[in-house]
């Protein structure tokens, strides 16, 4: 996937989310509406009427069903895609998501979630642009009920961003995670540490880097390799750049021990730590 | 402190199985509400008379109240033994055993309804129990997780290599060996595989075979680097056991070095007592955090 073909597709997904909310409100209140109507229609001497009204809360609130059992499935093929990209079939995962993206479903959760695992998707395959145009669909649309979804979709859009060397709108993208930074699950705050740390860096806020170092290396100790070498690395860097040389040498041969890093390409311009 | 024993992990498991009869309710109120719509159209087909419904229009909408309110407290009783389980998973990670050990009755008396948290919240109760040294207790969970199927496929491996790790701290050696021997056989993930190496290193040093377990060190070595993470500072201990047994004491120090550079020597000799002898004749790295 292209980002062209991500433009496209969100295009859709933003029709489709509002076309869904405007058919949920008219399906709410034709229940609403035909219900009372059926209540009521005899005190005002209209009895043959409330039949009606009763035959057409009950269609409209079996539509409401039979649209929600329909769009269960597609929260389904968003589940069972995420089991092929976790087995490296990303082919297969793409088509599967795209066909669920663009399906209908009168809840919009199933289609942001298929549109999550496809960005993970891009992401995975390098798109990055691709991937950061369908996190930004995502956390535009999504509602206060898919907290999680949406702090996933920044954290990822905010790497896409800084493979993309965009550092400013990566910082800007996790902006929000960093003053809820204390409700965020222990997983979030442990994908969200090596991206925090590339932003600051890079923005060469050396102390902000360092802040509660202690905390911040445990977290990085539960990382995987490649990414514990690499925020030890940054530790390591802006302990450098602060002149703190017993800890910076003790986190490098850290990092050194996780990875292959090459310190050189951190890609943090040399600022001065006055600049914090 | 909770006492944990097996009768109890056997009670906490017949606990935490959802009950098919939970859902008879829900279908029974949910039969009746599809025969109450359908009364009305269906009944003067066979009687060839008007229905009188007017009374009972209210019915169907009772009943669709009931189903909608049934749901929703099935759907808050789910959530909420999923952010149990979850803030327990957490708790585990972060070592905060306490914190686990004071959650085991709320989370363990009540059912825990996704088959793979279930079988995640045992592994977590496996790991307290480690922490305390029960490895026969913790066995006994790995083997009832493999024997009932309970979790992914992925907790089910990781239970069959922590069950040969556990079998082999307590002094289960023959059953520990054959197990071990099996699982070499075993297709796996190389993220697995190098679990199950270090599992096969802990095996080779306890029982003294030092000279296999440095046999391909560097490609041992550079599959728990790649894996392991901060974990491979317990492989890169023993490693350094059985090099010291054998004499190479440069490289013996070399190791440990690397070991407690990624995990605190006191750390290192808890988890394995034979490392004691290691960590009083090396230089441990000194953390200035």
């Amino acid at each position: 996937m292209n980002f062209e073909q991500a433009k496209t597709l969100t295009g859709k997904l933003t029709m489709h989310v509002w076309m869904t909310r405007v058919l949920r409100a008219l399906l709410l209140v034709g229940i609403m509406a035909t219900a009372t109507g059926a209540v009521f229609a005899p005190s005002f001497g209209l009895e043959a009427d409330a039949d009606h009204f009763w035959t057409m809360a009950i269609f409209f609130a079996g539509s409401w069903m039979v649209l929600s059992i329909l769009g269960y499935r597609q929260i389904k093929t968003a589940n069972q895609a995420a089991i092929y990209i976790t087995t490296g079939r990303l082919d297969l995962a793409e088509t599967q998501l795209r066909d669920a993206v663009l399906a209908f479903n009168l809840h919009p959760r199933g289609k942001l979630m298929a549109c999550h695992n496809l960005a993970v998707v891009a992401h995975n395959q390098k798109d990055f642009m691709a991937a950061a145009e369908l996190c930004r669909a995502i956390v535009q649309l999504s509602g206060r009920s898919l907290t999680e979804m949406v702090n996933l979709c920044r954290i990822l859009l905010a790497d896409c961003l800084l493979q993309v060397q965009q550092v400013e709108a990566a910082d800007a993208a996790i902006q929000p995670l960093r003053q809820e930074a204390n409700t965020l699950s222990l997983d979030q705050q442990l994908l969200l540490l090596p991206i925090q740390l590339q932003c600051d860096a890079a923005r060469g806020a050396f102390q902000s880097v360092i802040d509660d170092l202690p905390s911040k290396m445990r977290h990085a100790e539960m990382l995987d390799a490649p990414k514990a070498g690499l925020c030890h690395a940054l530790l390591a860097k802006a302990c450098e750049k602060l002149n703190r040389g017993t800890e910076a040498a003790f986190l490098r041969e850290r990092a050194e021990l996780y990875h292959d890093i090459d310190f050189d390409e951190l890609k943090i311009p040399l600022a001065s730590p006055t600049s914090n | 402190m909770t006492q944990i024993t097996p009768q109890q992990i056997d009670t906490w498991i017949e606990r935490t199985t959802p009950s098919t009869r939970e859902n008879y309710p829900v279908y029974f109120i949910f039969g009746l509400f599809i025969a109450s719509i359908l009364a009305p159209i269906v009944l003067p087909l066979f009687t060839h008379a008007k229905w009188q419904w007017e009374q009972l229009e209210i019915v169907p909408w009772v009943l669709l109240t009931i189903i909608l309110l049934m749901s929703r407290y099935r759907a808050r009783k789910r959530q909420r033994s999923t952010e149990r389980v979850e803030q327990m998973w957490e708790d585990a990670k972060l070592e905060r055993w306490d914190a686990v050990d004071a959650a085991l009755p709320t989370t363990f008396n009540h059912p825990i309804y996704d088959p793979t948290l279930r079988g995640r919240a045992f592994m977590i109760v496996a790991g307290l129990l480690e922490s305390r040294k029960q490895h026969d207790v913790a066995g006994h969970i790995y083997e009832t997780l493999l024997r009932r199927r309970m979790g992914d496929p992925l907790t089910l491996h990781q239970a069959q290599l922590s069950l040969a790790s556990a079998k082999l701290r307590n002094e289960e050696l023959t059953d520990a060996v054959e197990l071990i021997g099996r699982l070499q056989k075993i297709e796996m993930p190389p993220p697995l595989r190098a679990i199950f190496e270090a599992v096969r290193l802990h095996q080779q040093v306890f029982m003294g075979q030092n000279e296999d377990a440095v046999d391909k060190i560097s490609e041992r070595r550079d599959l728990f680097r790649r894996h392991l993470s901060t974990r491979a500072g317990y492989a890169y201990g023993l490693l350094a056991a059985a090099l010291h047994r054998l004499g190479r004491k440069d490289e013996a120090q070399r190791y440990w070095h690397d070991a407690t550079l990624l995990v605190p020597p006191a750390k290192l000799t808890d988890r394995f007592e034979l490392l004691g002898d290691v960590a009083l004749h090396y230089q441990s790295s000194q953390s200035p955090l």
